[in-house]
Order: structure tokens, then C-alpha cells, then sequence
């Protein structure tokens, strides 16, 4: 598990004074606490470079970000819908389709998770609020770390593996899968139904998780997971 | 395919910590033809051997005051908050470049760290000392701010009649570090640039100076170099 290197994808901020490329400190804690090593890819729309950037990568992580753009599953937006800088869209799909096609293991983490659905074939749900009747609350805004609901993991799958059958999770989204991409399996879900991890169907090396992931890694309980997916490199 | 390794500084954003570059450092050294890669800040003790096998050159690039305890000095009481994590992370990485002999290239901060490491000191609050040329104000950061007339090395090949340069900078580098030459300096002596064995740093910022197109020349010098 030691020296493994993680690839991670990098947001785009735009303000007055600079263009800004970052990543929360959380990603590289969960990172570095396993052993691994991160390298950070650089959101500079260079996407001709993707295959480029994951030479000698282990893994990449797309994090969770702002909104994916609805026009990728054929949806206007709604006004409720914050999409991301444009480069941060085309990056993304750049770096999952190279990772993709040399089957680097990949793990998607909230937005990073709803973008591999989307370029597996899956849609998104754009405002849960809006759009789903009966969806519990996805949004703790203003506590990042907070815990706010149970999820509940598939026998048999990699998350139930790790966490067990029933476990608490932070909750920072408004957007969340609709239809699920036919390569992929729905292996956790909240209450409400809502899909909250997935995994590769066949062999595919795709893990997701709704939740972050990577806010719980200071927990042992939640280790496992990054830990085992280190291991299963 | 060639390989530069960028340096992250850190950001308190919402109160939640980042690793954070400004993307015009990484769009410049993509120009130059090689391929960025970012480095987090990491800890003391963490092996940096994975990020020195990846690169074939390293970048640090600009930001906050250097700390003054690096050289023996109490902090001025105009300094800017000193970021410890960043400074220890940046000389580990300066440190493990060298030593597999990856060249350097130092933007603004990234001139007086190396400075400093080397044995150099700075001036910690230019004001207190610069009288004829001003380093900063209320300029968009892409001006040409002021003259710079080259002495030596790279810089007198790239530019032998010397160049005009942005300029935004709180410190400058007082004593030169013994191995380091001065190769391009103000009118009135401030340190423009030095060059070293695999060292090559500047105080402006060409990466954010676009009225003199020929500024690329720094990024491809060190890019072709590599």
C-alpha cells in the first residue's frame, strides 16, 4: 500500500485578482494517512494532456466540486443549478475518459461520483428540493463535517465490505443519480432511496461515494475504505 | 515528455484549508511544452521520493513572506503572516531537487526562499530600504512597473539590453547567498534575478506580464534547460 500515487483532480476558482487551481486539504489527509502519495493535476483546460498527466499514476480521485453540467445528460439547467468553470467540466471528463480507457482505478467523490454515472451513461437529478418529493435532507450547509443521515450498504459490495450494513455519513449536495448508468451498481443508499455509493459492474474499477469520504478518514472506523481501495490497486 | 513539479502554497477558504496554486504559473510552463504536475504541502518527515522521480524540474512560485527565523532574524513588524508548514515543505522539496540534480526555477518568493536556504538573507520590508524604485501598488499585476538592466547568465543572453518588469513584492534579497550570482538587478541594485548551478529565480512575475510578450522567454529558457 505504501508509495502508491494518487492522481487527484484539482478545482477551477476564478476571482478578481487570479485563477485559481485547488484541492481541500481533506483529500490529501485521506491520502497521505493511507500511506499513499498525491500528485495534483492542474485545471488549466490542457485536456489534450490527460493521458499525459496519469502516466505513472496508481488511481485518480475526482473530487467533489460544483454542479456537473446538465448539458451532458441532455438537460437544460435549472435555475437552482451552480455549474462548474467550464474547464473544470472538460478537464474531468478528459482525465476519466484517459484513466478509463488505460483502466486506472478510479474514485469519484460526490461531484467526482455524479460525473462518473453521467459519462457512464447515468443522469442526475439537478435539485433534490425541487425535484424529488420525499428526499430527506443532503445539504448540512455550513458543517462540512457534520454527520446528517444513515446510509445502508448492498451485501456483498466493496462499501459493505468495508463500513458494514449500516453506518452515518456528512451530507453536502443537492444534486444526486437518477438513473444509473448500466456499468454500475448501487451498493449504499439514505432512507430516502437516494444512491449514495456506487461500484464497477464486471470488473470495472469505479468506486463512488455521494458522501465525503474524505472528511471521515480522520475516524478509524470510516478507514477501511481508502485503505482497501489502496489495497485493491 | 518533460515534467514540472509546482509547489502548492496554502488557503484558508471557509475555513477549510487548501492547496492551491495561481493557474498562471501551470498555464505558462504547458506554453513552455512540459507537463505540470502540483505538489500538496506535505508534512515534515514524508517521503518526497515519488514527486522527485516525476519531475525533471521544480517551481516554486510566489506568495507570502519567507520566514524570518530562516535566517537568524526576528520578524519585522510589517511581516506577513509566516506560513511554517509551507516553508519547511518547499526547502525539503528545493532539497530533494537538488540532490537528484533536477534544475529549479524560483518566481518572486520562490527567489528569496532559495536565497535564504543557500545562506542568504533578505530585506524584510523593502520600504525600509528601496527609496528610488517602488515594488508594488495600485497597478493591474500584468503592468511593467519598472527597469531592470541584466549583469550576467541567462538573463543578459535572453535580454542583453535589459527589460521592463511587474513588479508586487514585500521583500527582496539582501545578502546574496555565496553560490548564487546576481544576474539582473534594479537601477538602483536590487536583485532582478540570480542564477546558480540548476538555479534560475527572478523577483517580477512574467507568468502574469502580458504588454512585453517576450517574458516567455524565462519559462521556455528553463523548460528547454530541463
Amino acid at each position: 500500500m505504501a508509495n502508491k500515487k494518487i492522481a487527484i483532480a484539482t478545482a477551477a476558482l476564478d476571482t478578481d485578482v487570479a485563477s485559481l487551481n485547488y484541492i481541500d486539504h481533506a483529500y490529501i489527509n485521506m491520502v497521505t494517512r493511507a500511506g499513499a502519495t498525491p500528485f495534483l493535476i492542474p485545471n488549466i483546460a490542457e485536456t489534450h494532456w490527460a493521458d499525459a498527466y496519469l502516466d505513472g499514476m496508481d488511481a485518480l480521485i475526482l473530487p467533489g466540486g460544483e454542479d456537473v453540467s446538465p448539458f451532458l445528460f441532455g438537460e437544460n439547467p435549472l435555475a437552482e443549478t451552480n455549474m462548474a468553470p467550464g474547464r473544470s467540466d472538460d478537464m474531468d471528463i478528459a482525465l476519466y475518459r484517459a484513466a478509463r480507457k488505460r483502466n486506472l482505478p478510479i474514485l469519484g467523490v460526490c461531484r467526482g461520483m455524479q460525473i462518473m454515472n453521467v459519462l457512464e451513461g447515468g443522469s442526475l437529478w439537478q435539485d433534490l428540493a425541487l425535484q424529488v418529493e420525499g428526499a430527506g435532507p443532503h445539504d448540512r450547509k455550513g458543517d462540512p463535517d457534520g454527520i446528517l443521515h444513515y446510509v445502508y450498504t448492498r451485501p456483498g459490495s466493496f462499501i459493505h465490505a468495508c463500513l458494514g450494513a449500516q453506518f452515518v455519513v456528512n451530507s453536502l449536495h443537492h444534486q444526486a443519480i437518477k438513473e444509473l448508468a448500466p456499468t454500475l451498481i448501487d451498493t449504499a443508499k439514505s432512507q430516502d432511496g437516494l444512491i449514495e455509493a456506487i461500484e464497477g459492474r464486471h470488473g470495472a474499477k469505479l468506486w463512488g461515494t455521494q458522501f465525503h469520504i474524505e472528511r471521515l478518514s480522520d475516524q478509524p472506523y470510516y478507514r477501511p475504505y481508502f485503505e482497501n481501495f489502496l489495497e485493491a490497486l | 515528455m518533460k515534467r514540472v513539479a509546482i509547489a502548492c502554497w496554502p488557503d484558508i477558504r471557509l475555513e477549510r484549508p487548501v492547496h492551491e496554486i495561481n493557474e498562471m504559473f501551470a498555464v505558462h510552463i504547458a506554453r513552455a511544452g512540459a507537463v505540470p504536475f502540483l505538489v500538496p504541502i506535505r508534512d515534515r518527515g514524508a517521503d518526497l521520493t515519488p514527486y522527485v522521480e516525476q519531475m525533471d524540474g521544480l517551481l516554486l512560485m510566489g506568495g507570502a513572506d519567507v520566514s524570518s527565523f530562516l535566517y537568524d532574524e526576528d520578524p519585522h513588524k510589517e511581516s506577513e503572516r509566516f506560513h511554517f508548514k509551507r516553508d519547511a515543505s518547499e526547502i525539503a522539496l528545493f532539497h530533494a531537487a537538488r540532490k537528484a540534480k533536477k534544475p529549479v526555477l524560483g518566481i518572486c518568493r520562490g527567489m528569496h526562499l532559495i536565497n535564504v536556504v543557500l545562506g542568504g538573507t533578505l530585506h524584510q520590508h523593502l520600504p525600509d530600504w528601496s527609496t528610488q524604485v517602488t515594488h508594488g501598488g495600485d497597478y493591474p499585476r500584468r503592468f511593467p512597473f519598472h527597469r531592470v538592466r541584466t549583469t550576467g547568465g541567462r538573463m543578459k543572453e535572453l535580454y542583453p539590453d535589459g527589460l521592463i518588469v511587474n513588479s508586487f513584492h514585500h521583500q527582496g534579497i539582501r545578502d546574496v547567498a555565496e553560490e548564487l550570482t546576481v544576474t539582473a538587478e534594479t537601477y538602483d541594485g536590487l536583485p532582478e534575478a540570480v542564477e546558480g548551478e540548476g538555479i534560475f529565480a527572478i523577483q517580477f512575475h512574467p507568468e502574469m506580464e502580458d504588454i512585453q510578450a517576450d517574458t516567455m522567454k524565462i519559462y521556455q529558457r528553463f523548460v528547454d534547460e530541463l
